[in-house]
Protein backbone atom coordinates (compact mmCIF):
# COMPACT_ATOMS: atom_id res chain seq x y z
CA UNK A 1 0.00 0.00 0.00
CA UNK A 2 1.34 4.13 -0.73
CA UNK A 3 1.44 6.19 1.62
CA UNK A 4 -1.44 8.06 -0.35
CA UNK A 5 -3.45 5.45 0.36
CA UNK A 6 -3.05 5.17 3.93
CA UNK A 7 -3.40 8.35 4.81
CA UNK A 8 -6.36 8.58 3.20
CA UNK A 9 -7.55 5.26 4.83
CA UNK A 10 -6.74 7.08 7.85
CA UNK A 11 -8.17 10.29 6.83
CA UNK A 12 -11.80 8.53 6.37
CA UNK A 13 -11.80 6.31 9.64
CA UNK A 14 -10.95 9.86 11.17
CA UNK A 15 -13.63 11.94 9.85
CA UNK A 16 -16.00 8.81 10.69
CA UNK A 17 -15.11 9.04 14.19
CA UNK A 18 -14.79 12.68 14.64
CA UNK A 19 -18.67 12.64 12.76
CA UNK A 20 -19.70 9.76 15.25
CA UNK A 21 -18.98 11.52 18.48
CA UNK A 22 -20.25 14.95 17.80
CA UNK A 23 -23.67 13.27 17.20
CA UNK A 24 -23.44 11.36 20.49
CA UNK A 25 -21.74 14.46 22.23
CA UNK A 26 -25.41 14.37 24.29
CA UNK A 27 -24.65 11.29 25.70
CA UNK A 28 -21.80 12.41 27.39
CA UNK A 29 -22.76 13.20 30.73
CA UNK A 30 -21.94 17.18 30.97
CA UNK A 31 -19.23 16.77 33.25
CA UNK A 32 -17.21 14.55 30.99
CA UNK A 33 -17.86 17.15 28.33
CA UNK A 34 -14.89 19.37 28.20
CA UNK A 35 -12.68 16.84 28.34
CA UNK A 36 -14.15 15.23 25.25
CA UNK A 37 -13.98 17.89 23.65
CA UNK A 38 -10.38 18.32 24.19
CA UNK A 39 -10.20 15.16 22.67
CA UNK A 40 -11.96 16.08 19.59
CA UNK A 41 -9.94 18.88 18.76
CA UNK A 42 -6.98 17.15 19.38
CA UNK A 43 -8.38 14.59 16.64
CA UNK A 44 -9.49 17.43 14.60
CA UNK A 45 -6.05 18.79 14.41
CA UNK A 46 -4.60 15.09 13.55
CA UNK A 47 -7.03 14.94 10.82
CA UNK A 48 -6.33 18.65 9.06
CA UNK A 49 -2.17 17.43 9.52
CA UNK A 50 -3.39 14.43 7.48
CA UNK A 51 -4.69 16.14 4.87
CA UNK A 52 -2.01 18.87 4.35
CA UNK A 53 -0.05 15.58 3.78
CA UNK A 54 -1.99 14.64 1.55
CA UNK A 55 -1.22 17.75 0.09
CA UNK A 56 -5.47 18.65 0.32
CA UNK B 1 6.04 14.46 46.89
CA UNK B 2 3.54 12.47 47.35
CA UNK B 3 1.64 9.05 46.48
CA UNK B 4 -2.56 10.04 46.17
CA UNK B 5 -5.02 7.39 46.36
CA UNK B 6 -7.52 7.98 44.12
CA UNK B 7 -11.29 6.11 43.48
CA UNK B 8 -13.78 6.31 40.94
CA UNK B 9 -15.89 8.65 42.56
CA UNK B 10 -12.98 11.35 41.64
CA UNK B 11 -12.33 13.10 38.19
CA UNK B 12 -8.97 12.47 38.07
CA UNK B 13 -8.35 15.14 34.90
CA UNK B 14 -9.67 17.58 37.44
CA UNK B 15 -7.60 16.71 40.53
CA UNK B 16 -4.42 16.45 38.31
CA UNK B 17 -5.57 20.14 37.39
CA UNK B 18 -5.69 21.03 41.09
CA UNK B 19 -3.45 22.35 43.63
CA UNK B 20 -3.97 18.80 45.53
CA UNK B 21 -1.11 17.13 42.60
CA UNK B 22 2.17 18.49 41.72
CA UNK B 23 4.67 16.91 39.06
CA UNK B 24 6.41 13.82 40.55
CA UNK B 25 3.48 12.57 42.56
CA UNK B 26 2.06 9.39 42.33
CA UNK B 27 -1.55 8.47 41.66
CA UNK B 28 -2.43 5.20 43.07
CA UNK B 29 -5.75 3.89 41.39
CA UNK B 30 -8.52 1.96 43.77
CA UNK B 31 -9.76 -0.94 42.37
CA UNK B 32 -13.62 -0.09 40.27
CA UNK B 33 -14.36 0.70 37.31
CA UNK B 34 -13.63 4.54 36.26
CA UNK B 35 -16.21 5.99 33.83
CA UNK B 36 -14.23 9.11 32.79
CA UNK B 37 -11.25 10.30 30.23
CA UNK B 38 -8.09 11.22 32.11
CA UNK B 39 -6.49 14.55 30.78
CA UNK B 40 -2.82 14.70 32.02
CA UNK B 41 -1.78 17.76 32.27
CA UNK B 42 1.09 17.85 34.91
CA UNK B 43 4.41 16.02 33.89
CA UNK B 44 6.51 13.40 35.95
CA UNK B 45 3.13 11.91 37.00
CA UNK B 46 2.90 7.98 37.64
CA UNK B 47 -1.07 6.73 36.97
CA UNK B 48 -0.69 3.18 38.84
CA UNK B 49 -3.16 0.97 39.28
CA UNK B 50 -2.95 -0.04 42.82
CA UNK B 51 -4.68 -3.83 42.85
CA UNK B 52 -5.52 -5.80 39.59
CA UNK B 53 -8.61 -4.21 38.77
CA UNK B 54 -9.02 -1.02 38.20
CA UNK B 55 -10.39 -0.54 34.84
CA UNK B 56 -11.60 2.78 32.63
CA UNK B 57 -14.38 1.99 31.03
CA UNK B 58 -15.65 4.82 28.19
CA UNK B 59 -18.53 2.70 27.75
CA UNK B 60 -18.58 2.93 23.73
CA UNK B 61 -19.90 6.55 24.41
CA UNK B 62 -16.20 8.46 25.62
CA UNK B 63 -13.68 8.98 22.77
CA UNK B 64 -10.31 8.21 24.83
CA UNK B 65 -9.21 6.56 27.96
CA UNK B 66 -5.94 8.56 28.69
CA UNK B 67 -5.26 11.76 27.31
CA UNK B 68 -0.88 12.59 27.42
CA UNK B 69 -0.79 15.81 25.21
CA UNK B 70 2.49 17.82 25.63
CA UNK B 71 3.35 16.74 29.02
CA UNK B 72 6.61 14.59 29.60
CA UNK B 73 7.87 11.27 31.73
CA UNK B 74 4.16 10.41 32.57
CA UNK B 75 3.90 6.78 33.92
CA UNK B 76 0.37 4.72 33.28
CA UNK B 77 1.28 1.54 34.90
CA UNK B 78 -1.51 -1.67 34.71
CA UNK B 79 -4.57 -0.09 34.21
CA UNK B 80 -6.90 -1.83 32.37
CA UNK B 81 -8.62 0.16 29.26
CA UNK B 82 -11.91 -0.59 27.84
CA UNK B 83 -14.89 -0.03 25.56
CA UNK B 84 -13.66 3.52 23.90
CA UNK B 85 -14.38 4.95 20.80
CA UNK B 86 -10.91 6.21 19.49
CA UNK B 87 -7.84 5.15 21.51
CA UNK B 88 -7.25 3.47 24.65
CA UNK B 89 -3.83 5.76 25.33
CA UNK B 90 -3.66 8.57 23.04
CA UNK B 91 0.16 10.31 23.48
CA UNK B 92 0.50 13.47 21.85
CA UNK B 93 3.95 16.13 21.68
CA UNK B 94 6.13 15.73 24.77
CA UNK B 95 7.47 12.28 25.19
CA UNK B 96 9.37 10.34 27.64
CA UNK B 97 5.93 8.10 28.70
CA UNK B 98 6.33 5.28 30.26
CA UNK B 99 3.08 2.92 29.36
CA UNK B 100 3.60 0.19 31.24
CA UNK B 101 1.54 -3.29 31.68
CA UNK B 102 -1.74 -2.21 30.88
CA UNK B 103 -4.52 -4.21 29.27
CA UNK B 104 -6.43 -2.58 26.48
CA UNK B 105 -9.58 -4.34 25.02
CA UNK B 106 -12.54 -3.47 22.47
CA UNK B 107 -11.05 -0.25 21.38
CA UNK B 108 -12.54 0.84 17.99
CA UNK B 109 -9.19 2.74 16.82
CA UNK B 110 -5.76 2.21 17.93
CA UNK B 111 -5.16 0.98 20.98
CA UNK B 112 -2.21 2.84 22.29
CA UNK B 113 -1.59 5.89 20.15
CA UNK B 114 1.60 7.43 19.38
CA UNK B 115 1.75 11.05 17.68
CA UNK B 116 4.56 13.27 16.83
CA UNK B 117 6.05 12.38 20.12
CA UNK B 118 9.62 11.16 21.22
CA UNK B 119 11.44 8.66 23.34
CA UNK B 120 8.23 6.98 25.07
CA UNK B 121 8.76 2.99 26.55
CA UNK B 122 5.55 1.13 25.38
CA UNK B 123 6.23 -2.04 27.28
CA UNK B 124 4.17 -5.48 28.27
CA UNK B 125 0.89 -4.28 27.44
CA UNK B 126 -1.83 -6.68 25.93
CA UNK B 127 -4.02 -5.18 23.58
CA UNK B 128 -6.58 -6.85 21.45
CA UNK B 129 -9.84 -5.97 19.68
CA UNK B 130 -8.76 -2.80 18.59
CA UNK B 131 -8.03 -1.33 15.03
CA UNK B 132 -4.22 -0.74 15.54
CA UNK B 133 -3.16 -2.11 18.92
CA UNK B 134 -0.12 0.41 19.05
CA UNK B 135 1.03 2.90 16.32
CA UNK B 136 3.95 5.71 15.95
CA UNK B 137 2.69 8.49 13.84
CA UNK B 138 3.16 12.07 12.64
CA UNK B 139 7.08 12.23 13.18
CA UNK B 140 7.31 9.75 16.36
CA UNK B 141 11.16 8.83 16.93
CA UNK B 142 13.34 6.89 19.34
CA UNK B 143 10.22 5.12 20.99
CA UNK B 144 10.92 1.26 22.51
CA UNK B 145 7.90 -0.72 21.64
CA UNK B 146 8.78 -3.92 23.82
CA UNK B 147 7.44 -7.17 25.07
CA UNK B 148 3.87 -6.26 24.15
CA UNK B 149 1.33 -8.47 22.92
CA UNK B 150 -1.33 -7.70 19.87
CA UNK B 151 -3.63 -10.34 19.16
CA UNK B 152 -7.22 -9.77 17.54
CA UNK B 153 -6.54 -6.69 16.27
CA UNK B 154 -8.80 -5.32 12.89
CA UNK B 155 -5.35 -4.06 11.23
CA UNK B 156 -1.84 -3.70 12.41
CA UNK B 157 -0.03 -5.15 15.14
CA UNK B 158 2.72 -2.68 15.35
CA UNK B 159 3.19 0.11 13.54
CA UNK B 160 5.34 3.22 12.44
CA UNK B 161 3.09 5.12 10.05
CA UNK B 162 5.28 6.74 7.28
CA UNK B 163 8.83 7.48 6.61
CA UNK B 164 8.81 10.13 8.78
CA UNK B 165 8.37 7.58 11.56
CA UNK B 166 12.42 6.83 12.79
CA UNK B 167 14.63 5.20 14.99
CA UNK B 168 12.13 3.12 16.90
CA UNK B 169 12.49 -0.24 18.40
CA UNK B 170 10.20 -3.18 17.99
CA UNK B 171 11.57 -6.35 20.62
CA UNK B 172 10.01 -9.31 22.09
CA UNK B 173 6.54 -8.20 20.96
CA UNK B 174 3.96 -10.72 19.65
CA UNK B 175 1.27 -10.51 17.29
CA UNK B 176 -1.34 -13.12 16.44
CA UNK B 177 -4.17 -13.13 14.91
CA UNK B 178 -4.65 -9.69 13.74
CA UNK B 179 -5.90 -8.64 10.17
CA UNK B 180 -3.23 -6.38 9.04
CA UNK B 181 0.53 -7.47 9.62
CA UNK B 182 2.18 -8.27 12.55
CA UNK B 183 4.12 -5.65 12.77
CA UNK B 184 4.43 -2.92 9.95
CA UNK B 185 7.12 -0.45 9.52
CA UNK B 186 8.06 2.72 7.53
CA UNK B 187 10.68 4.99 8.13
CA UNK B 188 14.33 4.97 8.96
CA UNK B 189 16.36 3.32 10.67
CA UNK B 190 13.90 1.02 12.67
CA UNK B 191 14.95 -2.14 14.78
CA UNK B 192 12.88 -5.16 14.53
CA UNK B 193 14.44 -7.64 16.98
CA UNK B 194 12.98 -11.18 18.42
CA UNK B 195 9.16 -10.34 17.43
CA UNK B 196 6.98 -13.29 16.95
CA UNK B 197 4.42 -12.45 14.54
CA UNK B 198 1.82 -15.53 13.93
CA UNK B 199 -1.51 -15.93 12.05
CA UNK B 200 -1.72 -12.25 11.05
CA UNK B 201 -3.54 -12.23 8.07
CA UNK B 202 -1.84 -9.73 5.56
CA UNK B 203 1.92 -10.60 6.68
CA UNK B 204 4.28 -10.92 9.78
CA UNK B 205 6.63 -7.94 8.88
CA UNK B 206 6.17 -5.58 6.15
CA UNK B 207 9.11 -2.96 6.23
CA UNK B 208 8.54 -0.24 3.86
CA UNK B 209 9.39 3.70 2.82
CA UNK B 210 12.50 4.19 4.21
CA UNK B 211 16.23 3.11 5.01
CA UNK B 212 18.87 1.64 7.20
CA UNK B 213 16.13 -0.48 9.28
CA UNK B 214 17.31 -3.75 10.76
CA UNK B 215 15.39 -6.63 11.13
CA UNK B 216 16.95 -9.67 13.08
CA UNK B 217 15.85 -13.09 14.92
CA UNK B 218 11.47 -12.36 14.65
CA UNK B 219 9.66 -15.26 14.16
CA UNK B 220 7.27 -15.09 11.05
CA UNK B 221 4.66 -17.98 10.36
CA UNK B 222 1.51 -19.00 9.27
CA UNK B 223 0.73 -15.52 7.71
CA UNK B 224 -2.52 -15.36 6.04
CA UNK B 225 -0.29 -13.97 2.43
CA UNK B 226 3.11 -13.44 2.39
CA UNK B 227 5.43 -13.60 5.27
CA UNK B 228 7.55 -10.53 4.61
CA UNK B 229 6.66 -8.06 2.44
CA UNK B 230 9.93 -5.58 2.07
CA UNK B 231 9.36 -2.75 -0.47
CA UNK B 232 11.49 0.71 -1.46
CA UNK B 233 13.80 0.78 1.79
CA UNK B 234 17.71 0.99 1.07
CA UNK B 235 20.07 -0.99 2.85
CA UNK B 236 17.90 -2.85 5.58
CA UNK B 237 19.82 -5.64 7.43
CA UNK B 238 17.42 -9.12 7.57
CA UNK B 239 19.08 -11.57 9.70
CA UNK B 240 18.53 -14.46 11.73
CA UNK B 241 14.66 -14.71 10.90
CA UNK B 242 12.73 -17.47 11.03
CA UNK B 243 9.89 -17.37 8.04
CA UNK B 244 7.91 -20.77 7.59
CA UNK B 245 4.62 -22.18 6.67
CA UNK B 246 3.22 -18.70 5.16
CA UNK B 247 0.13 -18.82 2.38
CA UNK B 248 2.35 -17.20 -0.25
CA UNK B 249 6.27 -16.19 -0.35
CA UNK B 250 8.36 -16.11 2.87
CA UNK B 251 10.23 -12.71 1.61
CA UNK B 252 9.08 -10.58 -1.05
CA UNK B 253 11.63 -7.84 -2.11
CA UNK B 254 9.81 -5.45 -3.83
CA UNK B 255 10.01 -1.77 -5.35
CA UNK B 256 13.12 0.12 -5.81
CA UNK B 257 14.75 -2.04 -3.10
CA UNK B 258 18.54 -1.43 -3.07
CA UNK B 259 21.82 -3.00 -0.56
CA UNK B 260 19.84 -4.75 1.44
CA UNK B 261 21.59 -7.69 3.18
CA UNK B 262 19.58 -11.24 4.10
CA UNK B 263 21.78 -13.37 5.81
CA UNK B 264 21.45 -16.29 8.09
CA UNK B 265 17.67 -16.46 7.64
CA UNK B 266 15.88 -19.95 7.60
CA UNK B 267 13.26 -20.22 5.09
CA UNK B 268 10.89 -23.04 4.62
CA UNK B 269 7.60 -24.66 3.78
CA UNK B 270 6.13 -21.23 2.30
CA UNK B 271 3.33 -21.86 -0.20
CA UNK B 272 5.73 -20.02 -2.79
CA UNK B 273 8.72 -19.12 -2.76
CA UNK B 274 11.10 -18.64 0.27
CA UNK B 275 12.43 -15.03 -1.37
CA UNK B 276 11.42 -13.28 -4.66
CA UNK B 277 13.02 -10.29 -5.62
CA UNK B 278 11.26 -7.74 -7.98
CA UNK B 279 12.39 -6.14 -11.08
CA UNK B 280 13.69 -3.19 -9.82
CA UNK B 281 15.98 -4.71 -6.77
CA UNK B 282 19.90 -4.16 -7.10
CA UNK B 283 22.43 -4.93 -5.41
CA UNK B 284 20.94 -6.84 -2.28
CA UNK B 285 22.87 -9.34 -0.95
CA UNK B 286 22.08 -12.98 -0.11
CA UNK B 287 24.05 -14.75 1.90
CA UNK B 288 24.08 -17.87 4.41
CA UNK B 289 20.78 -18.65 4.49
CA UNK B 290 18.84 -21.90 4.70
CA UNK B 291 15.90 -22.11 1.86
CA UNK B 292 13.88 -25.23 2.13
CA UNK B 293 11.20 -26.92 0.65
CA UNK B 294 9.57 -23.73 -0.71
CA UNK B 295 6.71 -24.36 -3.12
CA UNK B 296 7.70 -23.82 -6.47
CA UNK B 297 10.82 -22.76 -5.94
CA UNK B 298 13.20 -21.57 -3.14
CA UNK B 299 15.02 -18.39 -5.12
CA UNK B 300 13.14 -16.26 -7.21
CA UNK B 301 14.56 -13.38 -8.93
CA UNK B 302 12.98 -10.79 -11.36
CA UNK B 303 16.01 -8.20 -12.02
CA UNK B 304 19.19 -10.37 -11.95
CA UNK B 305 20.98 -7.93 -10.42
CA UNK B 306 21.27 -9.00 -6.57
CA UNK B 307 24.37 -11.20 -5.26
CA UNK B 308 24.12 -14.55 -3.47
CA UNK B 309 26.77 -17.00 -1.40
CA UNK B 310 26.45 -19.60 0.38
CA UNK B 311 22.88 -20.44 0.79
CA UNK B 312 21.09 -23.85 1.33
CA UNK B 313 18.62 -24.15 -2.05
CA UNK B 314 16.74 -27.52 -0.78
CA UNK B 315 14.40 -28.69 -2.92
CA UNK B 316 11.36 -30.18 -0.94
CA UNK B 317 11.78 -34.33 -0.49
CA UNK B 318 9.06 -36.24 -1.02
CA UNK B 319 6.02 -35.68 0.82
CA UNK B 320 7.91 -33.23 2.99
CA UNK B 321 5.51 -30.33 3.39
CA UNK B 322 3.85 -30.68 6.21
CA UNK B 323 0.09 -31.26 6.59
CA UNK B 324 -1.00 -28.97 10.10
CA UNK B 325 -4.55 -29.00 11.03
CA UNK B 326 -6.38 -26.09 11.00
CA UNK B 327 -6.10 -25.29 14.72
CA UNK B 328 -2.29 -24.24 14.63
CA UNK B 329 -2.90 -20.36 15.60
CA UNK B 330 -5.17 -21.36 18.07
CA UNK B 331 -2.47 -23.68 19.44
CA UNK B 332 0.07 -20.39 19.46
CA UNK B 333 -2.49 -18.50 20.95
CA UNK B 334 -2.99 -20.49 24.14
CA UNK B 335 1.09 -21.42 23.82
CA UNK B 336 1.62 -17.98 24.73
CA UNK B 337 -0.83 -17.65 27.39
CA UNK B 338 -3.08 -15.16 25.66
CA UNK B 339 -6.42 -16.66 25.67
CA UNK B 340 -6.43 -16.78 29.47
CA UNK B 341 -4.05 -13.46 29.99
CA UNK B 342 -2.16 -15.64 32.13
CA UNK B 343 1.23 -14.47 31.18
CA UNK B 344 1.93 -11.85 33.36
CA UNK B 345 -0.51 -13.16 35.99
CA UNK B 346 2.56 -13.93 38.67
CA UNK B 347 3.95 -10.06 38.27
CA UNK B 348 0.47 -8.77 39.38
CA UNK B 349 -0.09 -7.51 42.57
CA UNK B 350 -2.23 -9.16 45.11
Amino acid sequence: MDLGTKIRREIERLERLIADSEAMMDQVPNHLRPYQEKVLELHKDHLSKLKLMLGE
Amino acid sequence: MAVITVSPADDISALIASDSVSPGDVLLLEDGEYFQTVVVTKDYLRIVAKGTKAVLNGRSILLTGFVLNGVTGVEVNDVSIMNYLSTGISISGGGGHRIVGNKINGIQSTGIWVVATRDNLVWRNEICNTFDAVQLFFTSVNNRVIENIATLCADDGFESFSQNDSHNVFAGNVAINNGGFGLEVWGDNNLMVNNVLVCNRLGGINVSNGSNSVAIGNVVKDSGSRGCFLTTHANLFFGENQVEANLREGIVVSGTFTNGIFHRNTVRHNTDSAITLGANTRSNFVFDNVFKCNIPVNIRDLSDANNYFGNIDEPCKPNELPFEDCGGCLKDLKERGTADGSRYQNQKRN
